[in-house]
C-alpha cells in the first residue's frame, strides 16, 4: 500500500532564526486519504502545510510529491491549492472571478473557464451567488467559493489550513459533512491541518499529531484516541485521566501501581517490560471511569477511589465531572446527562469512582 | 442640571469654532471668486454689476494657456511618475523585512518635511549644476521629489488593510510572481493609486515655491499668478485663482472619494 504514497516528508527540517519550527519529520501521505496533521499552535503543522504548498523551503530534507523532490519548485509551479485559514479570496473580484482564478492562470481560455466554474458552482451548491461579491456572501457560503477555487483546477492534493475555524458551531458540523463527501467522491488527497480533536477525528482517516516540531504519534484516529503513546499525546486528545505510580508486582496480566492515593491495577503493556520499583505513568479515558454514589463490591481487575466533587462541565448531552481524591489527585469523569438525573450534584459531596484495569493504557516513560 | 447646561454650552462653542475656521479658510476664496465676477477693476464694495469680462480676458492670453499647458503637463507628469515611486515604496515595505527599514521609510517620508523655500534652493542648485535647470521636466523632477511620500503613504495605508495571505493565495493558484502583481496587488491597491494620482497632480498644479525657483522661463500657472500680482492690481488674478481652486478641490475630493468608497464596502464585508 505504501510503495508509491503521494506524498513524503523524508527528514524534513525547517528554521526560523534560532527558532526550529519542523525538526527532523518524516511522513508518507498515500493516494485518496484524509489525513489530519494536528496540535497546539507553533507545533509546525502549519509551517509543514506550508513547505508542501512551495510558500516555505525547508531548511534540510527532502519533500517528494508524486515520486517528484519538490524542495526547489516554486508555489506557482506546484499543483497544491491551499484552502487559508482566513480563505483569501480576493475582495475586487466576483464569486466566479475567484473560482475562475487558478484556471486564468494556467491559461485556460474564457469559453472553457466558465463551464468549469459553472460545473464547480453547482457542486459547492453556490452557483445562485456566481455574480456576487465576496462581500455579500455569509461565512457559510464564502468556505464554500474557497473550496471551488482551490477545487477547480482538479489537483490530486488539496490542502487545508484550518478552514473551519472561523465559523459557527453548527456550520462546522455541515461543512465536516461536505467535506468528507467531498473527499470520498473526488477521491483526491487531503491534508487537513487543525488544533481542534474534534475536526481532525470526525474527518480524517489517519492523525498525525505534532508537537514542538516533531511527531508524537501518527496513526488512525481511533488508535490515538484510545491509546495514546505518550503523556503529551493523552493530555492533548481529550478527556483522559493520567495517573503516575510504581510497580509493585508485575505478572503477564495485571500489572500492580502503589499510587499517591492508594493501591491501583493496570493492564500490561506488549511494548514495554516492566519490573518491580518503575516509575509508570497511564491513561484511563474519562469515559471510561464510572461514578458511584455507594462503595462498589471490590472485584479482581476493578479500580475503586473514594473521591469529592469538585464541580461540573455541562456540554450538551455529556458531563464532564471534576473529582478530587483525599491526597489531592484530581479525576475526571464523562458521563450522560441522562443518567445524572436522580443524582445529587452538590459539591463537596463524596463519590466513588471505579474503572475496569482492561481499559488502562499504559504511556511511554 | 449644570452638566447639561455645560454641554449644551460646549457644544455651541465647538460649533461656533468650527464656523470661524471654516470663514477664514474658505472667505478669501469666496471673496476671491465674487471679485472675479466683478466689472470694476477695483476690488471694493459696493461692487459692480455681473461680468466675466475678467475671465475672457484670461482666456483670449496665449500666455494663460501656454502655463495652463505646462501646469497641466507638469502635475500629470509627476501624478504618474510620484505615484509609481510611491507604489514601489509602499510595497516594498509591505513585502519585505530587511535590515535598516527603518531608516529606509524615515527617508522615504522626508522630502514634505523640508521647508519648502530650502528645498527649492537645493533643488535649483543641484539641477542648475547639472545643467537641467529651467527646463518643464526639471519643474517634473521636483515636484515628483516633493510628492511621492504622499502617494507612498496613501498606498501604503491600503496595502496595510490586505489579508497577507491574498499574494500567497494567488501564487498557490499558479500565479507567479508578477501575475500576482497585475492581478491581485494592483487590483486591491487601486483605488488607493488613483487616489494618490488625484492628490499628487492636485499638489504639483498648485505648489508655487518650488515651480519658481527651478521653472525658469517656464512659468506654470501659480508663477504666473505671482508676476500679475507683483506687476499691478489685475482682477484677472481673481479668475485664474478660481480656476485653479476649482481644478485643485475637485482633484482632492476625488481622491478622498475613491479612497473612502473601496474602505467602506470592504468594512462590511
Amino acid at each position: 500500500m505504501t510503495t508509491n504514497p503521494l506524498v513524503q516528508f523524508n527528514s524534513v527540517t525547517k528554521r526560523f532564526g534560532d527558532f526550529t519550527a519542523v525538526n527532523d519529520v518524516s511522513f508518507e501521505i498515500d493516494r485518496g486519504e484524509f489525513v489530519a496533521i494536528m496540535g497546539p499552535s507553533g507545533c509546525g503543522k502549519t509551517t509543514s502545510l506550508r513547505m508542501l504548498a512551495g510558500l516555505e523551503t525547508p531548511d534540510g530534507g527532502d519533500i517528494i510529491i508524486n515520486g517528484k523532490r519538490m524542495n526547489d519548485v516554486s508555489a506557482h509551479e506546484r499543483d497544491t491549492p491551499l484552502v487559508w485559514q482566513s480563505l483569501a479570496l480576493f475582495p475586487f473580484l466576483n464569486v466566479r472571478a475567484n473560482v475562475e482564478f487558478g484556471l486564468k492562470m494556467r491559461g485556460m481560455d474564457a469559453t472553457k473557464r466558465r463551464i468549469k466554474s459553472d460545473e464547480w458552482l453547482e457542486k459547492m451548491e453556490i452557483a445562485e451567488f456566481a455574480n456576487r461579491d465576496i462581500s455579500q456572501l455569509s461565512g457559510g457560503q464564502r468556505q464554500r467559493v474557497a473550496l471551488a477555487r482551490a477545487l477547480v483546477t482538479e489537483p490530486e492534493l488539496l490542502l487545508l489550513d484550518e478552514p473551519l475555524s472561523a465559523l459557527d458551531a453548527h456550520l462546522v458540523i455541515r461543512m465536516q459533512q461536505v467535506l468528507t463527501r467531498l473527499q470520498k467522491e473526488l477521491g483526491i488527497t487531503f491534508v487537513y491541518v487543525t488544533h481542534s480533536q474534534s475536526e481532525a477525528f470526525a474527518m480524517a482517516d489517519r492523525v498525525i499529531i505534532m508537537g514542538q516540531g516533531e511527531i508524537a504519534q501518527a496513526g488512525p484516529s481511533k488508535d490515538i484516541y484510545r491509546a495514546p503513546r505518550t503523556r503529551f499525546v493523552a493530555e492533548f486528545v481529550g478527556r483522559n485521566n493520567i495517573i503516575a505510580g510504581k510497580v509493585t508486582k508485575a505478572t503477564n496480566s495485571l500489572v500492580h501501581l502503589e499510587a499517591s492515593f492508594g493501591p491501583l491495577t493496570i493492564q500490561p503493556s506488549k511494548e514495554r517490560e516492566l519490573k518491580q520499583d518503575d516509575a509508570v505513568e497511564f491513561a484511563i479515558a474519562a469515559d471510561f471511569v464510572n461514578l458511584h454514589e455507594a462503595k462498589p463490591k471490590a472485584k479482581a481487575g476493578t479500580n475503586v477511589v473514594p473521591v469529592t466533587l469538585i464541580s461540573e462541565e455541562f456540554v450538551g448531552s455529556v458531563v464532564t465531572l471534576f473529582l478530587e481524591a483525599e491526597d489531592g489527585s484530581e479525576f475526571k469523569t464523562q458521563i450522560q446527562e441522562r443518567d445524572l438525573a436522580d443524582i445529587d450534584l452538590t459539591s463537596g459531596r463524596a463519590f466513588y469512582l471505579s474503572w475496569s484495569a482492561d481499559r488502562t493504557h499504559l504511556l511511554e516513560g | 442640571m449644570s452638566t447639561v447646561m455645560n454641554r449644551q454650552t460646549l457644544k455651541w462653542f465647538l460649533w461656533a469654532y468650527v464656523g470661524v475656521i471654516f470663514i477664514f479658510v474658505f472667505a478669501p476664496i469666496v471673496t476671491s471668486l465674487i471679485f472675479s465676477f466683478n466689472s470694476q477693476r477695483f476690488p471694493t464694495i459696493p461692487l459692480g454689476s455681473f461680468s466675466t469680462q475678467w475671465y475672457e480676458a484670461v482666456l483670449s492670453d496665449p500666455e494663460f494657456w501656454e502655463s495652463a499647458t505646462r501646469s497641466l503637463i507638469v502635475s500629470v507628469c509627476t501624478a504618474v511618475l510620484a505615484t509609481i515611486i510611491g507604489f514601489a515604496t509602499a510595497y516594498t515595505d509591505f513585502r519585505y523585512n530587511f535590515r535598516f527599514k527603518g531608516a529606509y521609510l524615515a527617508l522615504a517620508l522626508l522630502p514634505p518635511t523640508i521647508p519648502l523655500i530650502i528645498m527649492a534652493l537645493a533643488m535649483l542648485a543641484w539641477l542648475s549644476r547639472i545643467g537641467a535647470s529651467g527646463q518643464v521636466w526639471s519643474i517634473i523632477v521636483a515636484h515628483t521629489v516633493l510628492t511621492a511620500p504622499f502617494a507612498m503613504a496613501i498606498i501604503r495605508l491600503r496595502l496595510s488593510q490586505m489579508d497577507e495571505s491574498l499574494e500567497a493565495a494567488a501564487w498557490n493558484l499558479g500565479a507567479n510572481e508578477w501575475a500576482a502583481m497585475r492581478h491581485v496587488i494592483l487590483p486591491f491597491a487601486k483605488p488607493a493609486i488613483i487616489s494618490a494620482l488625484c492628490l499628487t497632480a492636485a499638489v504639483s498644479f498648485d505648489e508655487f515655491a518650488v515651480a519658481w525657483f527651478v521653472s525658469g522661463l517656464n512659468k506654470t500657472i501659480p508663477v504666473m499668478i505671482l508676476e500679475i500680482v507683483q506687476g499691478n492690481i489685475d482682477p484677472r488674478v481673481n479668475a485664474i485663482g478660481s480656476f485653479v481652486f476649482i481644478i485643485s478641490m475637485t482633484l482632492v475630493i476625488a481622491a478622498q472619494l475613491f479612497f473612502m468608497a473601496k474602505s467602506n464596502k470592504e468594512e462590511t464585508a
